[in-house]
């Protein structure tokens, strides 16, 4: 049996190569989900505690616990705690990366033994000490600490503050007057140098030395040895800071160890012992929140090409079977079981999806990698690799994804198994209806696509909301729309016939011979060629519908966060102010003395540049609202506005102001909530007290940074839209009645940003403010979320254009060489092989042609309806401008393109074969 | 026999066929044959005489390796392919062993496209309707081929042959498939269509006892004519 097997699949090379293309993506993109979600996910989790680290310079997964007030009597406590605090990365799952003690006695009165004029006559000091404090600091005046106790001598070192706040000088010795030794006398301490911390940012000083006010440091073994004399009776307190090894924290043990973190805080509690919770609690549920989104969403993006995918290997399985269909009757009609067929096949399915899983999964490693690297739609740039592991879940995946291939595969089986070769020939008889249009199920199955669009759609604020919340996008959003293209398609498919036929019925008497056989093939075998029409609707719908969808919401982020950042670079300086000279008193008389603007001439890459003053200011003694100051000439080139945000072109705005010092424009919503309306005076008072009176010179609904209604998170976490007033004026206007006011520098960059940058630090410029386009637009593409997406749209566009190709490639030449005999019988009538050709031409042009085109269509149709709803996911929080539907013309030229290479391979393997046939070969291929 | 007048005659065919190891068979050694107008012209033998190989020469299907067929005073292995195909389409019907019908046209629409094929001029519904009536199939016209009977295909095979009113029809092994009952129907047709359509038919057959409907009979073996009368 194998062997005839083997030879079989031999002779059926072609198809069993197909499958195996089939299975190898199939396999390739199921394990690439699990795969990249881990890889994905574990990258989330580091760069999550990196931004911490880096935005907050505090270690992002620090555990706190405070042991106070140790008395005297109770010093077997801090012992227990040290060993029990050794216990907690067996319980917690992840080692320490640092482990602080941090201990110092309650505040002692000190006094200096030798007392100098002027000083303090007493000082309250704390003997403290923190494990390996030695190697985080370095010494600015003075020497380190020498270690040990000389008689009733120890040494110390201090931080600056607590040498200016005690104002001790070093060489100092102080006298504690409750601390004494074993021989009862009282300590004295040397204070030998002052250090400051190393390094800048160094999660070590959870309390910077600049905090530490009170503290003279002293070495571990001094510090063990006075506590352990029995002579101490100083009060203690004890702070571990226990930092875990934020590398050794996974989305596998995170479940644990926030679990385990919890119950410790309780434990602990329970004793009376704090354990502050830690900040990684939160970052950790935070995460979990993410990559449910990021999973989810990931997932609903694969579900059609899988789908697709199975398609393709029934249509495959299938199509060998219906030429096999003739072997199968044979084998029947000598007496072999269904069981017996039905059992080759599945061994025959079982040994190419074996040997494709395993190359499927090489695969699925590799587009993992490329997903890693995936920048935009079908673009990729090198970028870290990703750790790609095959994990349980992978594996859970390849068993799912092979069960059902290999049910996809014999599937077909079981019906052609049952067929002997009588009722074979009486099959072939007539063309039935297929069930599906029988019961209209392409009708429901449009209907329930639509009635989950309209249902989204009523639901959109709710859809946002949810998104605000961090809650992934209804699955059953992106599903409905899948169902709405298989409905759409189907309904395509049932109305293709009829055009078809009416094509033929008005021109049965005029046809041509070949277009007359053309037209009568595909109207009478309609139902053989449903599932390759079918397919090509799909993919090309589906092709097309991925690609807007990547290319939209990608671009809806990035163009909204352009808009809200204005131009490229924006840039606010700390200005000098007389702040200091008044002290809480008369902020009225606030006074800003502006920096020399000619230093940022000299900055490189700098193609304009303009002062924008925003802050707020009160508008007819009634409203807070937002200024934007300008200078309208240099606004004008500096900032970059969409076309057709505003009626006009935005110049013509700063026209209106350029040409009245007085003028002002203020955003619609000022006109529908308070009234306003052209023409009327407003008075704008600045926080000084000082004030203009403007005229209204203009309305408008965008401008530069302004959103009319943003959401906002309100007192119990949830969100409701708030609407945003602006009112813009002359930036010279305002200087000259309100005075100078600290504006921001906003810069139109020739491609990077880079200069500023330098400038910024050669400069040493004290910045307060500071946007980067080029930045915020790499970090949206660093995006777990919008890189899977763009990554699986890529891979799932690409799949889709090999399917594509195949299966109209196979499924054309397998339909050509099913029909020799007929062609032989066309040419022995005297039709020539151009004639033939043409017919096969026709054809294709009102079977596949139609079908890509009405797959276009449907594609068309559903990016309009559904894209609007799916980005929701991607940039609830930021939408701002309209949404613009972006198809780019280029990845229609490729989806195009590689649909026109098949076409013509397609022709040309056609031709070959139309060429070669011999008639009389072909004819006798009919004798036997 | 009265004087007839030659529609066709092949002189001196040879044909040969490469083996696929390299070498040839010789099928035909040298063949002449006279087909002589408005008759039936038998060409009987056992199978691997060499007879389909003849009569595929002779429709233009195939090409002697030597020798000429001349047709209307005209040598047409020597014509174009589009000649030939325009021979095949006007002037020669082709009825083959087995279903040659196309199998996604009816009965009607499969002798209805030979006219298209040929370029009629006249009524093709009435012509169409003439021919199915002549091999009696009037009734059954509209039915696919995969509705109808061996003969009853066979039959429609023959209509279509005759519609476009070729000079000659040339059938290989026409009755084979068919039990002897409907063999004699369709002689009798063809002897019909020889009186009525002014047609010439030559057809192949191993079957003896059809020879009496011939009007000559060549009798092959081996690749050569070994008695004919």
């Amino acid at each position: 049996m194998l062997r005839f097997l083997f030879q079989k699949m031999r002779h059926k090379k072609w198809l069993v190569f197909s499958l195996f293309i089939g299975n190898v993506l199939l396999f390739a993109i199921a394990v690439s989900h699990p795969m990249y979600k881990d890889a994905a996910v574990q990258r989330m989790f580091s760069d999550e505690f990196t931004r911490y680290i880096e935005e907050n310079n505090e270690h992002p997964a620090m555990m706190e616990l405070h042991l106070k007030r140790i008395a005297y009597s109770e010093q077997g406590k801090y012992e227990a705690i040290k060993e029990r605090v050794d216990s907690f990365p067996d319980r917690l799952g992840i080692p320490y990366e640092n482990k602080i003690c941090f201990r110092y006695q309650m505040q002692q009165t000190a006094v200096l033994e030798k007392p100098r004029t002027g000083s303090p006559a007493s000082m309250t000091l704390s003997l403290s000490h923190m494990t390996d404090f030695e190697d985080h600091i370095e010494i600015i005046s003075g020497r380190m600490a020498e270690p040990g106790i000389d008689g009733r001598n120890i040494e110390a070192v201090v931080s600056e503050t607590t040498l200016i706040k005690n104002d001790l000088v070093v060489g100092d010795v102080i006298e504690f007057r409750y601390v004494t030794n074993a021989q009862e006398e009282t300590i004295l301490v040397t204070v030998t140098g002052v250090f400051r911390n190393n390094k800048e940012a160094d999660a070590y000083w959870v309390n910077s030395p600049n905090v530490l006010k009170d503290n003279l440091f002293i070495s571990e073994d001094v510090f063990d040895e006075l506590y352990s004399d029995v002579n101490y009776k100083a009060v203690l307190h004890c702070y571990w800071y226990l930092m875990l090894d934020t590398d050794k924290i996974t989305p596998d043990n995170s479940d644990n160890l926030r679990a385990e973190t919890q119950k410790l805080i309780d434990d602990y509690a329970a004793e009376g012992i704090t354990i502050e919770k830690p900040t990684y609690m939160y970052i950790l549920s935070d995460l979990v929140a993410k990559v449910n989104k990021v999973s989810v969403t990931l997932m609903i993006l694969q579900i059609p090409v899988l789908v697709l995918l199975y398609a393709f290997l029934f249509m495959i399985s299938s199509q060998m079977l219906s030429l096999e269909q003739n072997e199968i009757s044979m084998f029947k009609s000598r007496g072999a079981g269904s069981f017996q067929i039905f059992s080759l096949y599945l061994l025959q399915t079982f040994i190419v999806t074996l040997v494709s899983c395993v190359a499927g999964i090489f695969l699925g490693r590799y587009m993992c990698q490329v997903l890693g690297s995936s920048n935009a739609f079908l673009e990729f740039v090198s970028r870290r690799a990703l750790d790609v592991r095959i994990t349980t879940e992978v594996w859970i995946y390849v068993g799912v994804a092979m069960l059902i291939s290999i049910l996809m595969t014999v599937l077909p089986v079981i019906s052609y198994s049952r067929v002997s070769i009588v009722s074979l020939k009486r099959n072939r008889a007539r063309v039935k209806k297929s069930f599906w249009q029988r019961f209209y199920l392409d009708v429901v199955l449009l209907g329930v696509g639509l009635y989950g669009l309209y249902n989204f759609s009523i639901q959109k604020d709710d859809l946002m909301l949810k998104v605000l919340n961090g809650k992934s996008l209804d699955p059953m959003l992106y599903f409905s729309s899948s169902i709405f293209i298989l409905g759409a398609g189907l309904v395509a498919l049932r109305l293709q016939p009829l055009l078809v036929k009416f094509l033929f019925k008005i021109g049965k008497k005029i046809w041509s011979p070949q277009t007359y056989a053309s037209l009568l093939q595909i109207i009478r075998t309609s139902s053989k060629q449903y599932f390759i029409m079918c397919f090509l609707i799909l993919t090309v719908a589906l092709g097309i519908f991925n690609a807007t969808v990547a290319r939209t919401v990608l671009s809806n982020a990035e163009n909204n966060t352009v808009y809200q950042i204005g131009p490229d670079v924006v840039m606010q300086e700390r200005w000098k102010d007389n702040r200091e000279m008044l002290g809480n008193h008369r902020p009225e008389l606030l006074t800003y003395y502006e920096p020399s603007q000619a230093r940022f001439d000299d900055i490189k890459g700098v193609v304009s540049r303009t002062n924008v003053l925003r802050e707020k200011i009160t508008v007819d003694g009634l409203y807070e609202i937002e200024y934007m100051g300008i200078n309208s000439k240099e606004f004008g080139e500096t900032v970059k506005m969409q076309d057709g945000l505003l009626p006009t072109h935005i110049n013509n705005y700063l026209n209106v102001l350029a040409a009245d010092a007085n003028a002002v424009l203020v955003s619609e919503s000022m006109r529908t909530s308070y009234g306003y309306k052209l023409g009327d005076p407003i008075t704008l008072k600045a926080i000084n007290g000082e004030e203009y009176t403007a005229v209204i010179s203009g309305f408008f609904s965008y401008w530069p940074t302004y959103s009319e209604t943003i959401m906002q998170k309100q007192a119990d976490d949830s969100y409701a839209a708030e609407t945003q007033y602006l009112i813009v004026g002359n930036l010279g206007m305002a200087q000259f009645s309100w005075g100078d006011r600290p504006y921001e520098v906003w810069f139109k960059m020739d491609g990077s940003a880079e200069g500023v940058y330098n400038f910024i630090e050669e400069n040493k410029i004290d910045v307060i403010k500071f946007e980067d386009r080029y930045e915020e637009i790499r970090k949206i593409r660093n995006q777990t979320l919008f890189q899977g997406t763009n990554g699986i749209l890529t891979m799932s566009f690409i799949v889709i254009l090999v399917l594509c190709g195949a299966g109209f490639l196979i499924y054309w030449i397998l339909s050509i060489r099913s029909r020799e005999l007929l062609f032989g019988v066309f040419r022995a009538m005297g039709m020539s092989r151009g004639a033939i050709l043409h017919m096969l031409v026709n054809e294709q042009i009102f079977s596949s042609c139609l079908s890509i085109g009405l797959g276009a269509l449907i594609g068309w149709i559903a990016s309009k309806c559904y894209v609007p709803l799916i980005q929701i996911a991607y940039s609830a929080e930021r939408q701002t401008l309209p949404l613009e539907l972006i198809t780019k013309s280029s990845d229609m030229v490729r989806l195009f393109a590689v649909i026109g290479a098949v076409f013509i391979i397609c022709m040309i393997v056609l031709t070959r074969i139309v060429l070669s046939m011999k008639i009389t070969n072909a004819l006798k291929l009919g004798e036997d | 026999m009265s004087y007839k007048e030659i529609i066709m005659r092949a002189d001196n065919i040879t044909r040969s066929f490469p083996l696929a190891g390299g070498g040839k068979i010789q099928v035909l050694k040298g063949i002449s044959v006279e087909i002589p107008k408005k008759s039936i012209t038998l060409l009987r033998g056992r199978s691997g005489s060499g007879k389909t190989t003849l009569i595929n020469i002779l429709s233009a299907l195939d090409y002697p390796t030597e020798g000429r067929v001349l047709f209307k005073d005209q040598d047409i292995t020597k014509l174009s392919e589009g000649a030939r195909e325009a021979l095949r389409r006007k002037e020669i019907g082709i009825i083959f062993q087995s279903v040659s019908l196309i199998p996604i046209m009816t009965a009607y629409e499969n002798v209805e496209f030979s006219l298209r094929l040929a370029g009629y001029e006249g009524d093709r519904k009435e012509r169409v309707e003439k021919a199915l009536r002549l091999v009696g199939l009037g009734a059954r016209m509209h039915h696919m081929p995969q509705e109808l009977s061996g003969g009853e295909q066979q039959r429609v095979a023959i209509a279509r042959a005759v519609a476009h009113r070729p000079k000659l029809i040339f059938a290989d092994e026409p009755t084979a498939e068919l039990d002897s009952g409907t063999a004699r129907h369709v002689m009798k047709i063809f002897k019909d269509l020889v009186e009525e359509e002014d047609i010439t038919i030559v057809m192949t057959t191993h079957d003896i006892s059809l020879m009496d409907a011939a009007d000559k009979t060549y009798v092959m073996e081996d690749g050569e004519v070994v008695k004919n009368g």
